[in-house]
């Protein structure tokens, strides 16, 4: 039997499409068993989403009202759906915007940019309405599994698809990506912060050495392919199983930390370290909200 | 987490009116009855009662129940009596909540009479959040800790003494660790102290002797159960209730105790003569010393730091006794239990009424030592700046304690002390003016105000009045400005003025604290678990305090305090174990990525790395829950307080308002 595979881009980059291209090998296994009927980064359509989708991936986050009807349509039409990559499970990098005004920044782009010329002014048509939020895909639709990562990792897309082409549950891990990491675990707490542009010790822990490796607050299945390499996770793949908030957890992990050391580091933006993806979908955007209706 | 459908039973307790007046009782039994899992709601009068106890368990037995909720006081006070209620039923004691409306709704509320309905409310609300954490409880064991009969005593005034005399006399082993040369503390610098104006040095005697006994002929140093260290300090501490890890650092002496004859040769030689701390600047004494007469141990005691090490004592001393070579030592211990008892200090009034600036202004504890016979001075009363004896003297209370500036607290002992040497004054020179300036005279206690009443007899001159500025005048005489509480002002002059100091924390409590992970209140002083129900206790177990190092107190009440910490510490001795519930922390180690976080923060050293891991010491685990906090991993949780628990609390909590998603 066949199964009907639609993809959709909402407010993204589409990166993890190219990621899902990125499967290599793996997706011409999977297109033997596929009939891709809705892919518009990949294949040409103008079509409306057609009727009884078997699987739906969904990229990008949830930012203006086309993505929001886009959305619901497609939970309409697809058995499973997936939030597919970081933007459409937790709001992504675009989240971030959350702690700006929505409108201000229309109003910038429309009357303030140079390249606008002497058209000054928000267009009505052809244009969708931006939204006062940043939304996760979850925020609008039931969603049935996230495929996180900024972008997906290639194995992880072909497992998954893999799993439920068998008829099985797909799972990710429930493990931290220091489960993963081959770096030497330390077993000591950081006593001071070091910058991203220091150089850590090689193949030591890079958390124990003062960098803000989000690892420990993060979700395992990338084989810790940034701290292997000495970068410090960033935490794209969003928070680990048993992780309530990526981001308070990973400032609990600095919790060992003079008081007065964090002050001193003068971090930008604590949001965009500590919640880089996950700001939308976050006890702190939550708070946010919350102070704003009142 | 048990597989049965949970059966929960809530039991809503009226405390006589002590809840009823506010909460509607009968209506948050009502109200429990509809909510989920719930298989009997009821209440009653006295919940605490042995008939209502028994209820409980009837209940248990009648409608099957697996959980049990009781509406009624804090958990401090009655969670351990229902826990062991539905133990007695054949309930795991974890199956229980408690859910404090007496001191959280109705004493709160007690006043704002048009809001009892509100209370009524708030009380459903909380009943309703256990019910809700109840469906997620667990059932948790106990385990058990050998403690070996030995404690560490730290110092050795009047209650460390009492401590140890009293744990040896009950046959355990003691460490008795003492900073300074000598043992006695404070009340050995006492030539009398009330009540029963004996000296410092006179202390009760030991079980079975009937005569009280001089601290310097006690056979303390010869019991073959108690080991002495003078000299020496706690360095490193860990462990936990039967097995603290003890690193005592011991300091030279300079002099063999067991051979040195005390004929005071080396004392005489000594060529260097510096102020003697112990004397608060009235006398000196040598770099080799004796620090006061009747010291123990008996024999002199080198200062290595003013010691020029020119020979002189080694060369005259008949025994070979005195080594300028001798070393610091370092002595590792394991012991079951700990007592503090580290006392207290002097505050010094620097900046006010000219202490340290005028010569003819003493504390009352320079006073004592001055007319202490075998002190400084022979017992002398006379002015610093002329050695003659003063006609008139001043006295103020309160320098340093009941001020926001310097020290909130009462000092506790400054009246008594006040009030005893005005009378030993009055008493041997009956032609010195006395006058006390205070704010209050606070003498309560046994047979205080038998020295109140003969003060008074005498004529000592009580002005309840601030002293507003001191002037030093011709002859080095002193006058006072003072302000009376009715208004009026004048000026006292007087020969000597005697501030009575306040009792502050012992000079490096603090460390200690952290040494041995105390906590300290915001007076300084170390914090015992509660004033009321354990008040020789402390937040870790096995640890207790006695004497004056968590409140001011004076020689009887720290001798009571003494034997009820030793008492205290002899329990989980004798039995020979603790037990030891495990609502404590608990670690995911296929999650744990050993980034050592709780190891850092855990207050308590409960947490050890092994492996890679963490892992918890539960017998020194107080389940506090940092760890589970900050664990970024999220590998930890507090048994008892899971996050799936608590969440269920705060949902059952917001119910009626929002619930909010995951």
């Amino acid at each position: 039997m066949t199964v009907r595979l639609a993809t959709m881009g909402m407010s993204g980059c589409s990166g993890c499409h190219i990621a899902l291209l990125d499967t290599g090998v793996a997706l011409l296994d999977l297109l033997k068993d596929v009939e891709l009927v809705y892919s518009y980064p990949i294949v040409d359509v103008k079509n409306p989403i057609p009727d009884n989708i078997d699987v739906a991936l969904v990229e990008g986050s949830v930012r203006t009202d086309h993505d929001q009807e886009m959305a619901k349509e497609m939970r309409r039409k697809a058995k499973f759906l997936i939030a597919f990559g970081s933007c459409s499970a937790f709001g992504g990098v675009n989240g971030l915007a959350n702690t700006f005004d929505s409108q201000a920044g229309v109003k910038y782009v429309y009357y303030e940019t140079r390249s606008m010329g002497e058209q000054r002014q928000v267009p009505s048509e052809h244009v969708p309405t931006i939204l006062p939020e940043n939304l996760r895909l979850s925020d609008v639709v039931k969603v049935d599994f996230i495929i996180p990562g900024c972008p997906p990792f290639p194995d992880e897309i072909a497992k998954v698809l893999g799993a439920l082409l068998a008829g099985e549950t797909p799972s990710l891990s429930t493990k931290s990506v220091c489960d993963e990491c081959p770096l030497e675990q330390l077993t000591a707490a950081p006593t001071q912060l070091r910058r991203i542009y220091e150089i850590p010790e090689p193949n030591k822990c890079l958390l124990s050495q003062g960098f803000i490796c989000m690892g420990p607050a993060t979700r395992a299945g990338c084989k810790a392919e940034c701290p292997s390499r000495g970068i410090p996770c960033t935490g794209c793949r969003g928070p680990a199983e048993t992780v309530w908030d990526q981001g308070v957890a990973m400032l609990d992990a600095l919790a060992a930390l003079e008081e007065k050391e964090l002050a001193e580091f003068k971090l930008p933006r604590i949001t965009s370290t500590f919640a880089k993806y996950t700001y939308a979908s976050s006890e702190l955007d939550k708070i946010r909200k919350r102070v704003k209706q009142k | 987490m048990s597989s049965e459908k949970p059966r929960i039973g809530v039991f809503v307790c009226k405390c006589g009116t002590n809840i009823a007046k506010v909460v509607d009782v009968p209506a948050v039994a009502e109200y429990a009855k509809t909510l989920p899992n719930v298989a009997y709601a009821g209440w009653q009068l006295f919940t605490c009662s042995e008939e209502g106890q028994n209820i409980i368990k009837d209940h248990i037995a009648k409608h099957k129940l697996n959980r049990v909720i009781v509406a009624s006081c804090s958990p401090k006070l009655h969670e351990p009596t229902f826990r062991r209620t539905i133990a007695e039923a054949g309930l795991n004691p974890f199956f229980f909540e408690m859910v404090n409306i007496r001191e959280q709704v109705s004493w709160c509320h007690m006043k704002q009479k048009d809001e009892y309905a509100h209370a009524t409310q708030k009380a459903k609300d909380l009943v309703r959040a256990a019910v809700y954490r109840a469906a997620l409880l667990e059932p948790i064991g106990s385990t058990t800790q050998k403690v070996p009969p030995v404690c560490l005593v730290i110092g050795a005034g009047i209650a460390g003494i009492q401590a140890a005399t009293m744990l040896a006399d009950n046959g355990f082993d003691v460490h008795l660790v003492e900073r300074s040369p000598a043992l006695g503390g404070k009340a050995a610098q006492l030539g009398l102290v009330f009540m029963t104006d004996s000296c410092g040095v006179c202390v009760p005697p030991r079980y079975g002797e009937m005569a009280r006994k001089c601290l310097s002929k006690r056979v303390i140093l010869h019991d073959p159960k108690i080991q002495v260290h003078t000299q020496t300090e706690v360095t490193q501490f860990e462990g936990y209730i039967g097995n603290f890890q003890a690193t005592l650092k011991t300091h030279p002496r300079g002099v063999d105790v067991d051979t040195c004859t005390l004929c005071g040769k080396c004392v005489e030689a000594c060529p260097v003569e510096v102020p003697n701390e112990l004397d608060y600047g009235l006398g000196t004494r040598k770099a080799i010393y004796l620090p006061f007469p009747q010291a123990v141990p008996r024999a002199p005691v080198i200062d290595f730091d003013t010691c020029t090490r020119c020979g002189k004592c080694v060369d005259v001393c008949p025994v070979k006794a005195v080594h300028l070579d001798e070393k610091p030592k370092e002595t590792e211990i394991t012991v079951g239990t700990v007592i503090v008892a580290t006392g207290f200090d002097v505050f010094k009034p620097e900046g006010m009424y000219g202490w340290g600036e005028y010569p003819n202004v003493l504390t009352q504890f320079a006073l004592a030592r001055m007319m202490d016979p075998l002190g400084p001075l022979e017992g002398q009363l006379q002015r610093p700046s002329d050695k003659q004896l003063p006609k008139r003297i001043g006295m103020i209370q309160c320098v340093g304690s009941r001020d926001p500036e310097t020290n909130p607290h009462c000092s506790r002992i400054c009246c008594q002390v006040a009030m005893k040497h005005a009378w030993f004054i009055k008493e041997h020179w009956p032609d010195t003016e006395i006058h006390v300036f205070y704010k209050d005279i606070r003498l309560q206690g046994k047979d205080y105000e038998r020295y109140y009443l003969e003060c008074q007899k005498l004529g000592v001159h009580f002005h309840r009045a601030e002293v507003t500025d001191v002037k030093q005048g011709a002859n080095k005489s002193l006058t006072l400005a003072v302000e009376h509480h009715s208004g009026r002002k004048e000026t006292v002059p007087v020969d000597l003025l005697v501030l009575s100091a306040a009792v502050v924390p012992s000079e490096g409590a603090q460390e200690l604290a952290h040494t041995l992970n105390m906590e300290v209140d915001l007076t300084g002083f170390f914090r015992e678990y509660h004033l009321k129900l354990a008040p020789v206790d402390t937040t870790s177990d096995g640890i207790y305090l006695a004497g004056a190092c968590s409140s001011p107190r004076d020689i009887a009440e720290s001798s009571f305090m003494a034997a009820a910490a030793a008492s205290h510490a002899a329990i989980p001795m004798s039995k020979g174990e603790v037990q030891v519930d495990l609502a404590k922390s608990i670690v995911d180690e296929s999650l744990c990525i050993g980034c050592a976080n709780c190891f850092v923060v855990c207050p308590y050293s409960a947490i050890k790395m092994e492996g890679g891991v963490a892992k918890v010491i539960e017998v020194a685990c107080k389940g506090c829950g940092i760890c589970a906090v900050e664990c970024p991993a999220e590998a930890i949780q507090l048994r008892h307080f899971r996050d799936k628990q608590i969440l269920a609390q705060i949902s059952g909590m917001l119910a009626n308002v929002e619930v909010p998603e995951k």
